[in-house]
């Protein structure tokens, strides 16, 4: 299988999810046989081609720099799942000591 | 719609009559389409349409119910993208389209299921179970805007609204018998769609027939500064008159009718074809030489894309929140544990992957890439013809149980639909005739970019000679 458990592991870690073990086990077999699938891509040589960037290439949407109002705070902070004042709430970051 | 629109003006049926009507069907309908109806807004904005309807507003969209896919943003009504992550979510802002249909007086009746975060092509992945497709409650609508295409066979509405990523609006349209369009990139704005893949992903209307899309097209797209990807192009109303055939040249690329191609989407498909060949049109066989890779590039891009969207749901600022975990790091990764479903954790997994350390090169600059070279096979084959036709899906709707063990064998069935996608450019599915277990055909029409106008006047022209968008299941 292209990817090993300890694979599967670091990218859980990178994506911020918790994986069972039994994920650990599914996903790895899954996600290699999907890479294996995109192997196909090694076909087509990698000089001379451009990265796609945007299908209207070229143009850049400015928009004008104008005050506006913004959303009020409690509308802000009402489908936060913890708040503290004005703020959200979150648990501690940094260790007493 | 179009029909509702008229009859409200001959007075034979008011705004209040026909959402009255809607909701009654939505709740004896047992498709599971709907994750919230709005009851009580909806015989609100049925009585404010009336009042203007009387005061002689001409405005087609004015009382009309039109459902819209949940991952479109609705103040104050629940907004879920069919996820338990955001189950409780409600939004404190319109979406841009929402913003519009309002003004214009349409009436948003509720909000449909789909794949949990649009990811998947069956709404078996919705956290609130899968949609059932009208025609046959033990297939599947399609997905990711099953719960919409499903809504609009049914008659629980008159248009909705979708989304579509990788063919999410196009497939389950196909599946259900419906009309439904992904426009052009950039030409309808995404301020508060629930962003998935940002270089692909597209609201589309979808309707009982292309006129009825092509109306709802109209009144949703157009500039807006709030997305930096919107065209501040020139809008002109598109004609509902149909397109005259006489010259039109069609492009037929023979890798649409290849491996995989069920018999009778073929037959379908190729009598569509010849139709519009005896109303005028010639039809030119043209090579798009890089499709077969489309499927590789899009799960690269499309996952990579949402693993980056989706970074935003760590339990901090909206949705659920795992809240006895007492340190930062575990209470993102448990939260985000129990609040996504399998094939959004796959997808995250994939991306992040993708984007990683010292895999970067390998998968997600070589799929951008190949997708310029995609792109560029359209730009050269719109060189030849005016539009390409082919099928929508390779099949038509399977079973809701079938396939579900089986991420990739799903991932290929997107083979017909991907490329509009990662080039840009505008493709609509509309109905073209009926398989051998009697459910619906579509049929894939792709123009230029910009040139959305085109496929919907010939989709409208191939209706005017044909029933298929007529029956109903």
């Amino acid at each position: 299988m292209k990817l090993s458990e300890e694979e599967v592991l670091h990218v859980a870690r990178l994506a911020r999810l918790r994986l069972d073990r039994d994920e650990v086990a599914r996903f790895r077999k899954e996600l290699s046989a999907i890479l294996d699938y995109m192997d196909m891509l090694g076909e087509i040589p990698d000089h001379g081609g451009q990265p796609y960037i945007h299908v209207h290439a070229g143009m850049n949407a400015m928009r004008n720099d104008v005050l506006a109002p913004s959303l009020e705070i409690g509308e802000v902070l009402r489908n936060a799942p913890g708040v503290h004042g004005g703020s959200f709430e979150v648990p501690r970051v940094i260790d007493e000591d | 719609m179009l029909d509702t629109a008229r009859r409200y003006r001959k007075e034979d049926l008011s705004p209040e009559s026909q959402v009255t009507a809607r909701l009654e069907a939505i709740r004896r309908s047992g498709l599971n389409a709907f994750v919230t109806v709005d009851e009580r807004g909806a015989r609100l904005q049925a009585a404010g349409a009336a009042e203007r309807i009387a005061e002689g507003d001409e405005g087609l969209l004015l009382g009309i119910p039109v459902a819209v896919k949940d991952n479109i943003c609705t103040k104050d009504l629940r907004t879920t993208c069919s996820s338990t992550i955001l189950s409780s979510f409600v939004p404190p802002y319109d979406a841009h389209v929402i913003e519009l249909l309002r003004r214009q007086g349409a009436v948003i009746i509720g909000k449909t299921n789909l794949d949990e975060f649009a990811m998947g092509s069956t709404t078996n992945t919705s956290a609130f179970g899968p949609t059932k497709n009208p025609w046959d409650p033990s297939r599947t609508p399609g997905g990711s805007s099953g719960g919409s295409a499903a809504a609009v066979a049914a008659g629980l509405c008159d248009a909705a609204l979708g989304s579509d990523t990788g063919g999410s609006v196009r497939q389950p349209a196909s599946f259900c018998g419906i009309t439904g369009l992904k426009p052009t990139y950039g030409s309808i704005s995404r301020y508060g769609l629930v962003a998935f893949a940002s270089s692909l992903d597209q609201i589309g209307p979808m309707g009982r027939s292309a006129r009825d899309t092509a109306v709802l097209f109209d009144a949703i797209r157009g500039y807006d500064p709030r997305d930096s990807t919107s065209s501040p192009g020139e809008y002109t109303p598109t004609s509902l008159d149909g397109l005259d055939l006489r010259g039109i040249r069609i492009g037929v690329p023979g890798v649409f009718f290849s491996e995989g191609l069920s018999r009778d989407v073929e037959r379908s498909v190729r009598f569509a074809v010849s139709l519009f060949e005896e109303l005028g049109a010639e039809t030119v066989p043209i090579e798009l030489p890089h499709i077969r890779y489309g499927v590789a590039v899009y799960y690269i891009i499309a996952p990579a894309e949402a693993s980056s969207n989706l970074a935003r749901y760590d339990g901090v600022r909206y949705g659920l929140r795992k809240a006895d975990e007492k340190d930062l790091f575990d209470m993102y990764c448990e939260t985000r544990a129990q609040g996504f479903g399998d094939e959004v954790k796959r997808r995250i997994m994939l991306g992040t992957y993708a984007l990683s350390a010292g895999y970067y090169d390998a998968y997600y600059r070589k799929a951008s890439l190949v997708r310029s070279l995609i792109a560029e096979d359209f730009r050269r084959a719109f060189t030849r013809c005016d539009m390409i036709a082919g099928p929508t899906v390779p099949v038509t709707a399977f079973g809701i149980d079938e396939m579900v063990d089986d991420p990739l064998s799903i991932y290929l069935l997107d083979i017909y639909t991907i490329p509009a996608n990662l080039a840009g450019i505008p493709a609509l599915s509309l109905p073209c005739g009926f398989g051998d277990n009697g459910m619906p055909i579509g049929l894939q029409l792709m123009a230029p970019a910009f040139k959305d106008n085109v496929i919907l006047g010939a989709a409208m022209t191939f209706q005017d000679h044909t029933r298929f968008h007529e029956v109903r299941p």
